[in-house]
């Protein structure tokens, strides 16, 4: 047995609440034990001095169940461990949690960009060339074109001059 | 406080549920504009005794439409390209070996009882790096779905011999019609 459940019976041990068994091996461990034994011994010592106490105010008559309630109540606190979350209400913990953990997520989708184009080592080789926009309305041309719409075919050819009007290129 | 976790729960599905509206998408959100394809060939046409026409175009039948129409003889074709666009959404290609050609393509696509019409504006440049560039085409075109249409203007560049003449070949075609979800 070991000191931690050695605390755990000596307070148990010392009110005749554990089994001949389990008192056995708190005594075999309180032999060996000096800071057990003196942590036994300051009990037995409260313990009669309490009941000392309890008969001079004529309280005698406590059930043995009430004293085992005040022993375990009495021992309870000096071991009780401190936790961090201890008197917050788990469930709404719990969702308040998984709340912010979904919202990372969605934050993460609305957030993620597109991946970058792939760029071909073919496309990247060739010189750049500067794209822009026409500038100017479309549909008033300043280029001047003749249309012609073949009988035989319907085929459509619009021809444009150039700015020095030079050369339709129609005839033979 | 012990309604916390559904409310948790429900408030998370519903980021998850949420979408963002890309660019484009803004007035009407859930439409899927038409898709049109755009074959464009250019070619270089000629006056020359000798026909020298590239084999790819020997047998077109609108290099002999142009060929009883106009002078030019000889016709090599300079590039060929597909550009697929959505309506509304202008569209610029790079086209030549040298990369001197810009065209710029801004269709719609209307339709009726009757017939489709694919409608675009076409800017057509000659950009060669190192030059100011010059529109060589600027135009709207009504084109019919799979009919090609050619535009051609001569001397290009204001410095050729007076004989040549530069060729686009469009057509289009719907590769996707529009849907509204």
């Amino acid at each position: 047995m070991n000191c931690k459940k050695a605390e755990r019976w000596i307070p148990l041990a010392a009110g005749n609440d554990l089994s001949n068994k389990k008192a056995a091996a708190v005594r075999d461990h309180l032999e060996g034990c000096p800071d057990c034994r003196k942590d036994a011994a300051e009990l037995e010592h409260a313990l009669r001095a309490a009941k000392t106490l309890a008969g001079a105010e004529r309280a005698g008559d406590w059930s043995e169940s009430e004293w085992r309630s005040l022993i375990r109540n009495a021992t309870a606190v000096g071991i009780q461990k401190k936790r961090i979350w201890a008197g917050l209400p788990l469930r709404p913990v719990l969702a308040g949690g998984l709340g912010l953990l979904l919202l990372a997520f969605g934050s993460f989708l609305l957030l993620k960009k597109s991946p970058a184009p792939l760029i071909t080592r073919a496309a990247a080789e060739r010189p750049p060339i500067e794209l822009t926009v026409p500038e100017g309305p479309i549909g008033r041309p300043d280029v001047t074109s003749k249309t012609i719409v073949s009988k035989e075919t319907g085929l459509k050819i619009i021809w444009f001059y150039n700015k020095n009007f030079q050369g339709d290129g129609f005839g033979k | 406080m012990k309604k916390g976790l559904p409310v948790a729960f429900a408030a998370g599905l519903l980021l998850l549920s949420f979408k963002p509206a890309s660019a484009g998408e803004g007035q009407n959100a859930g439409a899927k504009p038409a898709e049109i394809l755009f074959t464009v060939q250019i070619i270089l046409g000629s006056v020359s005794d000798e026909d020298r026409t590239d084999e790819s175009l020997k047998n077109d039948p609108v290099i002999k439409e142009i060929r009883s129409l106009m002078k030019y003889r000889t016709f090599l074709l300079l590039d060929t390209s597909l550009v697929r666009s959505k309506a509304r959404e202008p569209v610029q290609a790079i086209l030549g070996k040298q990369r001197q050609y810009i065209l710029f393509l801004n269709p719609t696509f209307n339709t009726d009882d009757k017939d489709e019409n694919i409608r675009t504006e076409i800017r057509f440049s000659y950009n060669f790096p190192g030059q100011k560039g010059t529109d060589l085409i600027q135009s709207t075109l009504a084109l019919k779905p799979g009919e090609r249409t050619v535009l051609g203007v001569s001397k290009p560049q204001g410095i050729e011999p007076v004989d040549q003449g530069l060729i686009l070949i469009i057509s289009g075609r719907l590769v996707r019609r529009p849907a509204s979800s």
